[in-house]
Formats: structure tokens, sequence, C-alpha cells
């Protein structure tokens, strides 16, 4: 890996802990427990597509235990371990789809997050009544998953020169 | 709206599908919540006796209350209701089918009390 990709890619690991800590200072004011935005997503996303799995993979590790540590807890370090790598799983698979787009994928990932956290949330305190989140947050992962796959889109658009140099 | 002509940024046919996909989910997840919440077993509390009986099997119910008062309750659709009874104020015969989780009808001059319970048993339900 060439010294500009480390870089790259640790300059876009700060960027992600940025949009993490400015999530949390944005309150939400939501009685149902793990609904976000996810703007920290954005960045995943532009790594998956334009420097593959495994840096996006690295970069979503190294995020979640970072701001999970400086800003929540080790509990928010176990859920968005879950379900980021379940949410990167569903994106990297769907991405391969030819008709679906970025947003398409982002929403995937988005319910999957979500998906991923109430199932964690299930094996953790072994109570089915945790199921009762999953409409609440796969519309919530609907709506932000949308919103975020928009945005995503709008700066892939935006900065595509560089894959040029990278792949 | 010109970005959003864009060929990269516009929704594709395989969104919508990601799309339907999620909305499905949720609705089969409150479909099954709605499911859990009417309860499974109606519990019929008379002056003299205790019983339960399965909501989903339709059945009439003759109980004979304090003081030779007589009630009908009728299970159906899922449902239950008072059908006739001879007390004078008519509140359980004219009160609307239950079939939610701890709904009840009470027709007091008879002392009897027709409850929607999750279990069979009398425990206390968590």
């Amino acid at each position: 890996m060439s010294a500009k990709m480390i870089t790259r890619l640790g300059i876009l690991l700060s960027l992600s802990l940025i949009l993490s800590y400015l999530e949390s200072l944005i309150p939400l004011n939501v009685s149902v427990p793990g609904v976000k935005m996810g703007l920290a997503n954005i960045v995943t996303m532009y790594v998956l597509y334009y420097y593959g799995i495994k840096n996006a993979s690295a970069i979503l590790i190294l995020r979640v235990f970072i701001s999970g540590f400086l800003f929540s807890g080790l509990s928010s370090v176990i859920f968005g371990l879950c379900g980021g790598v379940l949410s990167i799983l569903v994106m990297y698979l769907l991405k391969r789809v030819k008709s679906i787009s970025v947003i398409g994928v982002s929403i995937a990932g988005a319910v999957a997050h979500n998906a991923g956290q109430i199932l964690i949330a299930l094996i953790i305190m072994d109570n089915a009544g945790v199921l009762y989140y999953l409409p609440y947050l796969s519309i919530t992962g609907l709506i932000s998953g949308m919103l975020v796959g928009y945005i995503s889109a709008l700066l892939m658009k935006k900065i595509n020169f560089e894959s040029q140099d990278i792949h | 709206m010109k970005l959003l002509k864009n060929d990269f940024i516009s929704l594709k046919k395989g969104d919508f599908i990601i799309i339907a996909a999620v909305l499905l989910i949720a609705g089969i997840a409150v479909l099954l919540i709605m499911r859990q919440n009417s309860g499974g077993y109606v519990k019929i509390t008379s002056f003299s006796d205790t019983s339960t009986y399965p909501i989903n099997e339709d059945r009439n119910i003759e109980i004979i209350g304090d003081n030779g008062g007589h009630n009908l309750v009728v299970i159906s659709d899922g449902k239950v209701w008072v059908k006739e009874a001879d007390c004078k104020n008519r509140i359980c015969v004219n009160h609307k089918p239950v079939y939610k989780n701890h709904e009840s009808i009470v027709c007091l001059p008879n002392h009897l009390v027709v409850e929607v319970v999750n279990n069979k048993s009398n425990e206390i339900d968590n």
C-alpha cells in the first residue's frame, strides 16, 4: 500500500469520525433506540466504491472502535460492529448488481445495519421484544439510507477523478 | 431537478425493488406484532368458577351467574363478545367485541368478567 493511499484512508477515517461526532451532537427525539442518520456511512460507501471492500471494512471497524470509545461506550461498539459488518456485506453484494444505484445500495446498507443491531440485541437480551423495533428501524433506515445514498451519489459524481489513479 | 436527472443519481429499477422489499419487511413485522398483541385465550370468570377457552375456536358459552343471572358469551372470528344477558343495564351486551390482550368485558350484576389473555395459565405475563 502506497503512502498516498495510507494518507487518503487516514483522512477518510478522520472524516468519518468527525461525521460520527457531528451526528452525536444532533439530538433526534425519537423514542426508539438506534435511530440515527448514519452520516459516517457516506465515507464507508465512498471507500467501498473507490477503494474496495477491504479498505472499506478497515475504515468501518476502526471508526466504530474509535468513535465508540471516544463518544459513547463499549455497548455501542458491539452494536456498531454487528450492524456495520452486516451492512457492509450487504452493500458489497448489492453493489455488484447493475440495476441497483448508489441510493439503493445505501438503503439496503442502512436497513441491514439496523437489522444487525436488532439481531445482537436479540442475542444479548434474549428477549423477542426487541423485534418490536423492526418496523420502526426499517422505515427510519429507509429514510436515512435514501438521504445518505443521495449525498454519496452526489459526492461520487463530483469526486470521481480520483478513481483513475487508484484502480 | 437537474441533479436528479443525472444517470448516476436517478433511482434505478433495482432501487425500487429494494425500497419495496424494505416496506414489505416492515409490513410483515407490523402484522406479526399485531398478531402477537391479540391474546390467545379468553378467560371467563363467573360467580362460580373460572374457565379459559382458545380465542380462535368458535363457540357459544352459556353462563349462569350470580342470583341465577344468565349470559351468553360468543367466541367467533378471533373475537369475543356477550350476545345475551338478562341484566338490567345491558352494558356487557352493548360492549364492542374484544380481541386484544388484556381487553375485557364486565357484567357487574351477574359477576361476570370476560378477559382476553395471552396465556392459558394465570401467570403474569411480562
